[in-house]
């Protein structure tokens, strides 16, 4: 739960990370951008003579039109204003739009109009007419008033639309005071098209407020006098100059101010008019258009000029601001919905896939995800997780980019069109672009916030609208009921698909055990097929419901993506449920996030190897996924007519959730780890593995903001496995001295577990050389390997070195390490690494080529008369052990000076295939025939036939070795070492801790006498003790400042010591032993003298668990630092050794 | 392996990020300031600029004094621009022995040299500058520099030099048409239509060449020349446009067709009339409205009565008004079985006062 609430944390943490961000960069883009686009226009109209439009003939005509509600006060003066405008062709149309004032009275007086005939040629449809007026004086011509029912400022212009005769119409609020020349600007784009033809044009509006007023024009301008009116004005700097000039250039706009905007008549009359049931049906107009020429395919633009050339008034009051900002997002999230399907449709390009999106994500999202985060920063107060130092330079900076924004925008606007050119004007702005982040910030984030409560609230509906205008027929619906409605059938069409997943899903697992069952005896006594069977259900279930929830919310989004996407997903389920238990039934080992962990190359060869890439294994696997696809995308097909099944189905999965797979598992009760293995759901495993896989990966935020303190001080270091040579010399005492230093050979077996090379194994013994061997050697019957692969064993024998996350040849780059190649290289030695296969598999070849080993002796260095392991599936995992033995007599020559050599076995891997089958075969009956074995011993031994061959294989090859090597000059000063990297996994382990479990030799002519010692130790303690031994008798020069994990092999995983860490695969992390107590994924066990385990109550778990976890921060920090131990420790050692 | 991205790096990397946008602030703010005054100084220059070319234009007393001041001032080079930018404009507004005095001053204060400094420069909008400068002085020695524009690749440079061109040379300065193979936007057009004056006799033969020419703009152009200078000579190949595939085309070949009308153009135009798309079959209304023949009348009721498209009753309607068909209009709409849609055409196009 705490790991899920950790992923919850980072999500939301970094969601607003990430969208800040992103508002940093659009918004740094804006300013950059639009710079450049108010440069150019500055330039390109510098010396432009606009008299030549004016009065020209030729020049497009203009109709503006100004609908009017009850503006009887200034109406009259209104109009006199637009008369005085400076262009010829224009018409004038008024639009009175029922209002309950005077106002028509006022006109028909101040303008001498009379009733007139007019046919109207425009199909929009809209309110009834009352009458058309036009002037009796010849000095207002130009003037058309329209009276007609009241139907809002949409169907208002509409009207105005469909009477209007001009080229372009410009529509404006009749309460903007208009330059005079507005017009012959707004003109010049128009006129200045070539291949793109330009649908729309907008200018910048500016605050009338407080301006003075003479005649209908603006003769001195003033910011207004209230702090909310001059954070408008800012605002509107902010918009028009910056933003609106970006997209503009980027031809991404599609909002043109309803107060002032010049549009073609055509497109509009071909889109059909102002959308009369929107609020915000400026924008929704843009759209419509830009949607229509995307969809006819038409070149086009939608321009924005920096000019300002129209005035408007501003609320100045809190709560009318409130109400306009209200409106303007009610009109967004209606356009956006009503235009939706443009979203990221990349068939309408740029517009699509940026504006759009742009629009939903930072216009509509911004004040949404701004107020989430108050309340998230809230909830974060109360919990007390918030980071202060973080929260304040965060805080800091948006408020400081925000206020940036803003002085940049009017530095902008001060040198292209210095509109506040009083010396107070500029100072009074910086302080209110300083102010407005505290004061009028978040009003309109509140209102925005309002705006879309309101809009779900209202119910906001398309019911009335019966006009059939262009593409409008999509949106006729209520938000709600759509939502309800597609709810509705998605859970329809998810119940047959559920129904069938579950039925194959089944049936897998009735294969699954009925595949065990045919190769597993010991399972036929156990409960195993009932355990299977449930946890399979619950999982099921638990898949179905996450499924389910997450196709029915992206079915939102696409119903077609959706569906594929949850085929997809459930019949991956099917296959990989197969390939799963087919992969346990071949290796009796679970598969989990491990398989990410091996390189592509390494997955080929291991698949190739193990024989599973043949072409029946392919073809049954294509099989299987037609089978598995077949029935589901049928099922996909197919609906039922209530959603009842999918209901109950995903209720299941929920409740499914709260049920612990463990509670009838009854824990570790079983003890047999295979039995216990077998009956797991495999796919749950899987899926654990690689969750928590995922959360150990991305330790991220949570782990920064809940830093605890505990063992901070031994954490204090930046090299926490750093410590001081003092390793005594514990072999000494067991060697005969000599002058001349000695030669070391250290033979690593594949898969060597305790199990079966010793008498007391709980198989026999299956090494006789090994055993006669152990008699004349220094052994010890209670060592483990420190990984339950091979891909550890290296770095821990020869290094004693920690893991990083995954194993430390995994590390992308290694960080400097001392171990047993670099420091007797260093002090004179040969050294090389003798392997059958690639040595690229695991790293090898990395570390090697790290040590910089004078011979690697792989695959490509063998060569006939050398054989190699018989192929399965057209693969050989390489060359035989007989090879690779002699391949190190044969390189080797006898010297002077001594050498170093690890060797590294691999016959006695999975397929356990071998040259001269049948000769080891019949040994190994013998071997059944002579050994004293009990009953249990002898049917696990005939079980695993197979892999007993491999091993007597191995000893003979060992035992030819040996017999060769005596021959030579050299034996007598060689020391051996010979270990298992790991029991293998695919015979039967009876406890967690047989995984680990493996012999430990050290052979040589120089021994005074063979010694066994009971004592557990590990890999980690060999090189300390070799190091300390060779050291303290030669004189070899070696580290005084360590990092070994080990103790040496005198002291081992003792209770005094800080305990050894194990890893069961590359990702798991999960053993502990120290003393004699084994902590394994929680679970406490205690060892007792043979290594057998049981377990054991929890007393000494806690002191386990404190030193695990301190084990795994110390790991953490030095895989995080990717430095071991300081640079000036490794290069002294180097340099001192060199100057000897 | 992958780094994780540690707290305090975090914070490190916002506290970096908001340092710069300090940083950013102060400089910002700094600029605003120093723009400010700039922007202040050019108000008080301008005011001592224009002083100087109302002074020079009315031909007052040299005072030395005053010019050593004003030289002082030309040191800066924003002072230069301005006075530049409006000696240019004031150039435009001027004709005659006032153009004349303001070209002097250019001379006397050696702003050519800005000019062609201009001119040489890489940005497009300072080259347009430049280009538009030396027109307005009249610097004839800059014409095959300017030529050489033409060419340019950069819409802002073309331009400019396309009017410039036609500035110095009028009509002659047109031959880039020959070869122009990129729209001529109308704003252009109106430019350069507006800058030349008279078209020399004896130069006909570019004219023919531009009506064939596969650049519709280029086409269009040449009807509105043809139109401004009445080359009643090109009547037979404006007539020829009619089929023309663009509409555009069509319509503007009507409207010159109406300039250059002769006694068979009315016939013409409604013999072609059911060939026109509707567009151009208003245009041709439009041109009948102007021409008040009455060779069109007949043709016109028949449009009226029979015409499917509202928009070409109207324009019927209108045109038989100007011919003062108002009575026969008014008959036919207080006749009671005259349906209803074309007596309210008939009454919108009379303006008819409604009771």
């Amino acid at each position: 739960m705490l790991e899920f609430s950790h992923i919850v944390y980072e999500i939301i943490v970094w969601l607003f990370l990430l969208y800040s961000a992103a508002v940093f960069i659009i918004y740094t883009w804006i300013g950059l951008y639009a710079y450049g686009a108010v440069f150019r226009y500055k330039h390109n109209n510098t010396f432009t003579d606009y008299s030549i439009i004016a009065t020209n003939p030729n020049a497009p005509t203009f109709s503006l039109i100004a609908p009017a509600y009850n503006e009887g006060m200034t109406i009259v003066e209104n109009v006199r204003s637009l008369l005085s405008l400076y262009y010829h062709n224009l018409e004038i149309i008024i639009v009175n739009d029922g209002s309950k004032d005077d106002s028509i009275l006022k006109l028909i007086a101040s303008y001498e109009l009379e009733p007139t005939s007019f046919f109207v040629q425009g199909n929009i449809e809209t309110k009834d007419i009352r009458g058309i007026y036009k002037s009796k004086n010849p000095a207002f011509k130009k003037l058309i008033v329209v009276d007609k029912e009241n139907g809002g400022k949409a169907d208002a212009l509409n009207v105005g639309v469909n009477i209007s005769s001009g080229d372009y119409i410009v529509c404006i609020d009749v309460d903007c005071i208009l330059e005079q020349d507005a017009i012959l600007k707004l003109a010049k784009p128009f006129l200045e098209q070539t291949d793109k033809r330009v649908i729309a044009c907008g200018g910048v509006i500016r605050l009338a407020n407080n301006c003075n007023v003479v005649n209908g024009s603006v003769v001195d301008v003033n910011l207004p006098k209230s702090w909310l009116g001059r954070t408008q004005a800012l605002e509107y700097i902010r918009a028009f100059i910056l933003g609106r000039m970006a997209w503009s250039r980027a031809s991404g706009l599609i909002l043109i101010s309803g107060a002032f905007g010049a549009f073609d008549r055509e497109i509009v009359l071909a889109c059909g008019g102002y959308d009369r049931n929107t609020v915000g049906e400026d924008m929704e107009l843009v759209v419509r258009m830009r949607r229509y020429m995307e969809e006819q395919k038409q070149a086009y633009e939608v321009v924005n000029i920096p000019d300002p050339l129209c005035w408007t008034e501003v609320p100045e009051s809190k709560e009318v601001l409130r109400k306009q900002r209200n409106r303007w997002m009610r009109g967004t999230m209606e356009t956006l919905w009503k235009h939706r399907k443009l979203m990221f449709n990349p068939k309408y390009g740029r517009f699509g896939m940026v504006s759009m999106p742009y629009w939903f994500f930072f216009e509509f999202l911004g004040p949404i995800v701004e107020f989430t985060g108050y309340i998230v920063f809230i909830i974060f107060f109360i919990l007390g997780i918030i980071n202060w130092p973080f929260f304040f330079a965060l805080f800091a900076l948006v408020i400081a980019s925000g206020i940036l924004y803003s002085i940049y925008a009017i530095l902008v606007d001060l040198v292209s069109h210095q509109v506040y050119s009083k010396k107070r004007d500029l100072s009074t702005l910086i302080t209110t672009a300083i102010l407005e982040p505290l004061y009028f910030h978040p009003i309109v984030v509140k209102a925005g916030v309002q705006g879309v409560v309101d809009y779900f609230r209202k119910q906001h509906g398309w019911g009335e609208m019966t006009r059939q205008g262009f593409q409008q027929k999509d949106a006729n619906e209520s938000v709600w009921k759509y939502l309800g409605q597609r709810l509705n059938l998605s859970l329809q069409s998810l119940g047959p698909v559920m129904l069938v997943v579950f039925a194959l899903y089944m049936l897998s697992v009735g294969v699954e055990w009925w595949w065990y069952g045919r190769r597993f005896v010991q399972l036929s006594e156990s409960h195993a097929g009932k355990y299977l069977f449930l946890d399979n259900v619950l999982f099921i279930f638990q898949a179905l419901a996450c499924l389910g929830i997450g196709y029915l919310l992206l079915q939102f989004i696409s119903s077609f993506w959706a569906r594929l996407l949850m085929v997809i997903s459930f019949s991956f389920i099917v296959v990989m449920q197969f390939i799963l238990f087919l992969y346990f039934g071949e290796s009796r080992n679970l598969l989990g996030a491990d398989m990410f962990y091996y390189s592509s190359e390494e997955m080929k060869q291991i698949l190739e190897a193990s024989g599973m890439l043949s072409f029946t294994n392919i073809a049954l696997l294509l099989l299987l996924i037609v089978i598995s696809w077949v029935p589901l995308w049928i099922a996909n097909k197919q609906t039922f007519k209530k959603p009842y099944a999918s209901i109950a189905l995903l209720f299941l999965g929920i409740i499914s959730f709260f049920i612990s797979s463990a509670s009838f598992l009854g824990g570790s009760a079983e003890k047999d780890e295979f039995v216990a293995n077998a009956s797991r759901s495999k796919w749950r495993y899987f899926f654990d593995s690689n969750l928590s896989n995922y959360v150990d990966d991305h330790p991220g935020m949570f782990a920064m903001f809940n830093k605890d303190d505990d063992d901070a001080k031994v954490l204090d270091t930046k090299f926490p496995f750093l410590k001081k040579e003092d390793t005594k010399d514990f072999l000494g005492t067991y060697m005969q001295k000599t002058a001349k230093v000695p030669n070391l050979v250290i033979l690593v077996i594949e898969g060597l577990g305790h199990a079966y090379s010793a008498e007391n194994g709980y198989i026999g013994n299956f090494t006789p050389f090994i055993g006669t061997l152990k008699q004349q050697s220094l052994y010890w019957d209670n060592n483990m390997s420190s990984s339950g692969r091979t891909f550890s064993v290296l770095p821990t024998i020869t290094g004693s070195l920690p893991f990083a996350t995954h194993g430390f040849l995994e590390q992308d780059t290694l960080p400097d390490n001392f171990n047993l190649f670099n420091i007797l290289k260093s002090n004179g030695f040969n050294t090389g690494f003798f392997y059958g296969g690639h040595s690229n598999f695991d790293f090898m070849k990395k570390f090697m080529d790290y040590n910089k080993i004078d011979m690697l002796m792989d695959q490509a260095a063998f060569g006939p008369p050398y054989k190699k392991l018989p192929e399965k599936g057209g693969e050989s995992w390489g060359y035989e052990d007989q090879a690779v033995f002699s391949k190190l007599l044969e390189v080797q020559k006898v010297q002077e000076h001594p050498y170093f050599h690890v060797l590294l076995t691999l016959s006695t891997h999975n397929p356990f295939l071998i040259n001269n089958a049948a000769h080891y075969e019949q040994l190994f009956d013998q071997r059944i025939a002579t050994l004293n074995l009990t009953p249990e011993q002898k049917k696990w031994a005939l079980e695993n036939r197979t892999q007993l061959v491999s091993v007597l294989n191995l000893d003979d090859a060992m035992e030819q070795f040996f017999k060769e090597y005596k021959k030579r000059l050299d034996f007598a000063n060689t020391i051996f070492v010979i270990t298992g990297d790991h029991a293998m996994p695919e015979i039967p382990l009876q406890s967690k801790i047989d995984r680990f479990h493996v012999p430990l030799l050290i052979y040589s002519p120089l021994l005074k006498g063979p010694k066994t010692f009971h004592n557990f130790v590990s890999h980690f303690d060999v090189a300390p003790t070799i190091l300390a031994y060779y050291r303290e008798n030669f004189g070899l020069k070696t580290p005084s400042q360590v990092t070994w994990i080990g103790e040496g092999l005198d002291k081992g995983a003792s209770t005094q010591g800080d305990g050894i860490a194990m890893m069961q695969s590359k990702n798991q992390l999960i053993d502990f032993v120290k003393g004699s107590y084994h902590l394994s994924d929680g679970q406490l066990y205690k060892l007792d003298g043979v290594l057998n385990e049981d377990a054991a109550a929890d007393n000494a778990k806690e002191e386990l668990s404190k030193r695990f976890e301190l084990f795994k921060r110390k790991n953490k920090l030095f895989y995080t630092q990717k430095r071991l131990l300081p640079d000036s420790v490794y290069t002294n050692y180097f340099n001192r050794t060199e100057k000897n | 392996m992958h780094h994780h991205i540690e707290l305090h790096e975090l914070i490190l990397a916002i506290v970096i990020v908001l340092i710069l946008v300090l940083l950013l602030i102060i400089t910002v703010l700094g600029y605003s300031f120093y723009s400010y005054r700039i922007l202040h100084n050019r108000q008080s220059w301008r005011q001592i600029i224009e002083y100087k070319i109302m002074e020079t234009i009315v031909g007052g007393d040299e005072n030395s004094d005053r010019d050593l001041e004003f030289a002082e001032y030309l040191k800066e080079p924003s002072f230069r621009a301005l006075f530049l930018d409006v000696l240019v404009d004031s150039d435009r507004k001027f004709s005659g022995g006032a153009k004349q005095s303001i070209n002097r001053l250019f001379h006397d204060f050696k702003l050519e040299d800005e000019a062609w400094r201009k001119l040489r420069h890489r940005k497009a909008y300072l080259v347009a500058g430049g280009v538009q400068e030396l027109a307005a002085m009249n610097v004839e020695s800059a014409i095959p520099e300017i030529t050489a524009k033409l060419n340019d690749s950069r819409t802002a440079v073309y331009q400019e030099a396309q009017y410039a061109i036609v500035t110095f040379k009028g009509y002659e300065g047109l031959g880039f048409l020959d070869h122009f193979d990129r729209p001529l936007s109308d704003w252009q057009q109106l430019r350069l239509l507006f800058s030349i004056h008279e078209i020399p006799e004896l130069s006909e033969l570019h004219v023919d060449t531009w009506l064939k020419s596969s650049n519709d703009s280029v086409v269009i152009f040449t009807l509105r020349l043809i139109r401004k200078f009445r080359l009643m000579t090109f009547y037979t190949e404006v007539f020829n446009l009619l089929d023309h595939l663009s509409t555009k085309v069509r319509i503007q070949a009507i409207r010159t067709l109406q300039a250059i009308e002769n006694s068979g153009t009315i016939q013409q135009f409604i013999q072609n009339f059911d060939l026109q798309p509707i567009e151009v079959q208003i245009e041709i209304l439009k041109a009948m409205k102007i021409a008040k023949s009455r060779e069109s009348e007949h043709f016109l009721k028949d449009q009226l009565w029979n015409h499917s498209q509202v928009s070409i009753k109207i324009s019927a309607a209108e045109v038989l008004v100007v011919l003062g068909e108002e009575q026969y209009l008014r008959e036919i709409s207080q006749r009671e079985d005259t349906y209803d849609e074309l007596t309210q055409i008939i009454k919108h196009a009379l303006q008819e006062k409604k009771c």
